[in-house]
């Protein structure tokens, strides 16, 4: 391998990292709150994707842009979704299933809308090339890197500095205490739902800029998103953002070496692994 | 733990009497419908046939994660499995079609990789996590059978000689056998000295291991044999479909559906995933018989609605309209 690619090839894994690390958010904080695990996260990434694909097509909208409009939707749909269906499951299990019913019925719907044709949303942002080195990096790529680590800083940010933030911490610690403590718990519960829903509004949208997408990859962002909570420690922000950039590198790494068909098994190998040598994650306290 | 487990011996009880015998009333009936209605001709053995392969795939997955609490997301892995042992034997001539030792061969592989998994998975994980491992371990085999190259047939798969197609007749026998394989095998179970160890595994683990229940063993011990049925699920379904795919062998259709009927039915208990499976496999396949466009969305949506109307699945709600009508 020619060492003056190492770090292209690093910093194309970090890209692709960066998005798995807002799913991972997403997912840590829908999982870190209400144990439920969602495997609709991807199907609603894409279907993010997909809306700005379509306001860009139809209205010419930046898809930055589209993020406007799509965000507050999906933050209404995540209200939506928690009171219609998560609330009143609360079981874990129910929950885990009604979420696989709504990835069937996700899948369904983004391809009888737009079919099950492999798609990318065509903005001006992936023809500029910016050159570092003997290679160069799309300005699209370099955007998804600045607002995926701004969002995840923000939710960062959120959770250590507010009110929401604290109270989100309490209810994944300890479910019941909260309660006596005169925290609203639904209130927190329906507004950490909607935040990951937007999380995955925006992971779909750059997702959609920088690579190609159909409906059917949806269940396997979602397992990505999981690979990479797990590999930084369930219920740890930092961990997911670490856990997602490690996975991103590590999936470019195999790619490059051994061959691209090969990167999803080393990124599930690399998560049984993790699951079985340290379950609680890298930066994860060992229980 | 002693109310939960006073609750199953109830259920239990209402199996034993009225429930096994009902059940074997209706595999004669099954049994015995082909002598007056041509199967070659009637639609309806195909729709039972496919609820047939549901029902064992949704009884065996809730031996390991019903009754013994060990939630599994993964099992379509052993029904590829199946389906591949089968698929590359008989490309490569060591079993014939629709040959018996080709079924053991996939239930014995099947075995073995459940016990080579479970050992580390069920040893480490607990709850969440080991429901993560066995979905990943679907994916990992999904992929590997996808990047098998020329032993596996790649992504395209393998082609097997459909010309040895001799009607639907042995595939709705052979499905009736595996139903009756699978639940007379929950039923022993569930009877016996294990199924009280693994309900008290799924109960309290810590207590379990306190009382001196070898937790480890037991838990692999149902995850093996919840591992044998769905292995010869996607044995017979090899030899019907005659081309074995990745996406279709390893498709969540084959672990994820069960894990739905199993819940939608009530899990833990003999009959919940029987009748989950017949409820929820009748929704799939009238849907995408009527309104085939539609299918997987109106499906998906019921699925939810069940959820959501009963938590309990269907044999909880049932048995809790009977305790308020004794009250």
């Amino acid at each position: 391998m020619d060492p003056t690619l190492i770090p292209i090839l690093l910093l194309y894994g970090f890209a692709r990292g960066c998005v798995y690390a807002v799913i991972a958010i997403g997912l840590n904080l829908i999982f870190g709150t209400m144990k439920i695990v969602n495997l609709a996260h991807g199907s609603i990434c894409l279907l993010s994707a997909y809306m700005s694909y379509t306001l860009f097509q139809t209205l010419g909208l930046d898809p930055y842009a589209s993020l406007l409009l799509t965000l507050p939707v999906f933050f209404a749909m995540g209200l939506g979704l928690y009171f219609g269906i998560f609330k009143v499951t609360r079981e874990p299990n129910s929950s885990t299933i009604s979420s696989f019913g709504l990835l069937i019925a996700l899948q369904m719907i983004m391809v009888l809308a737009w079919t099950a044709n492999p798609k990318a949303i065509p903005s001006q942002y992936a023809g500029i090339m910016i050159p570092i080195g003997i290679a160069s990096i799309s300005l699209a790529r370099i955007l998804l890197m600045v607002t995926c680590l701004a969002a995840s800083f923000l939710m960062l940010l959120v959770l250590k500095r507010t009110v929401f933030g604290r109270a989100v911490r309490a209810i994944s610690e300890d479910p019941e205490t909260p309660y006596l403590m005169g925290i609203n718990v639904v209130k927190v519960n329906s507004l950490a739902f909607s935040l990951g829903v937007a999380l995955a509004c925006l992971a779909g949208m750059v997702y959609g800029i920088n690579y190609s997408f159909d409906p059917y990859i949806g269940l396997m962002l979602t397992l990505k998103g999981f690979v990479s909570v797990t590999l930084g420690g369930l219920g740890n922000m930092i961990g997911s953002v670490v856990g997602g950039v490690i996975l991103g590198v590590a999936e470019n790494v195999v790619a490059y070496t051994i061959g691209a068909q090969w990167s999803d098994v080393a990124s599930y190998f690399i998560f049984i692994l993790i699951l079985l040598v340290k379950p609680t994650g890298i930066l994860g306290r060992s229980r | 733990m002693t109310l939960s487990l006073l609750r199953s011996f109830d259920a239990r009880l209402l199996i034993k009497s009225k429930g096994a015998l009902a059940g074997l009333a209706l595999l004669v009936v099954l049994a015995l419908a082909p002598i007056f209605i041509d199967v070659e001709r009637s639609y309806a053995f195909f729709y039972i046939y496919n609820i047939l392969i549901y029902v064992a795939l949704a009884t065996s997955w809730n031996i390991v994660s019903g009754v013994t609490g060990q939630f599994s997301l993964g099992h379509n892995a052993f029904f590829g499995i199946g389906a591949y042992v089968t698929a590359i034997a008989w490309r490569d001539g060591l079993v014939g079609y629709l040959d018996i030792r080709a079924f053991l061969l996939s239930a014995l592989f099947s075995a073995t990789v459940a016990a080579g998994v479970g050992y580390p998975f069920l040893g480490r994980l607990r709850g969440f996590y080991f429901a993560l491992g066995t979905l990943g371990l679907s994916e990992v085999l999904r992929l590997i059978a996808v990047n098998g190259g020329q032993y596996t047939g790649g992504a395209v798969g393998i082609q097997l000689p459909s010309r040895c197609y001799a009607g639907f007749l042995p595939y709705y026998y052979a499905a009736l056998i595996l139903v009756l394989a699978a639940v007379a095998l929950a039923a022993a179970m569930l009877k016996v000295r294990i199924g009280l160890n693994w309900r008290a595994i799924r109960d309290d683990e810590v207590a379990a291991e306190s009382i001196g229940i070898p937790t480890l063993n037991y838990k692999i011990l149902a995850f093996v044999l919840s591992a044998v049925v769905p292995a010869m699920c996607g044995s017979l379904w090899a030899y019907y479909i005659f081309h074995v795919q990745p996406s279709s062998a390893f498709g969540i259709t084959w672990g994820l559906y069960p894990v739905l009927m199993g819940i939608i039915g009530g899990i833990g208990t003999l009959l919940g995933p029987v009748i989950g499976a017949i409820v929820i496999g009748s929704i799939v396949q009238l849907t995408s018989m009527y309104i085939a466009t539609l299918h997987p969305l109106i499906s998906g949506i019921l699925m939810i609605i069940a959820i959501v109307f009963l938590p309990q699945g269907i044999i909880g709600k049932v048995e809790k309209v009977r305790a308020a009508r004794r009250r």
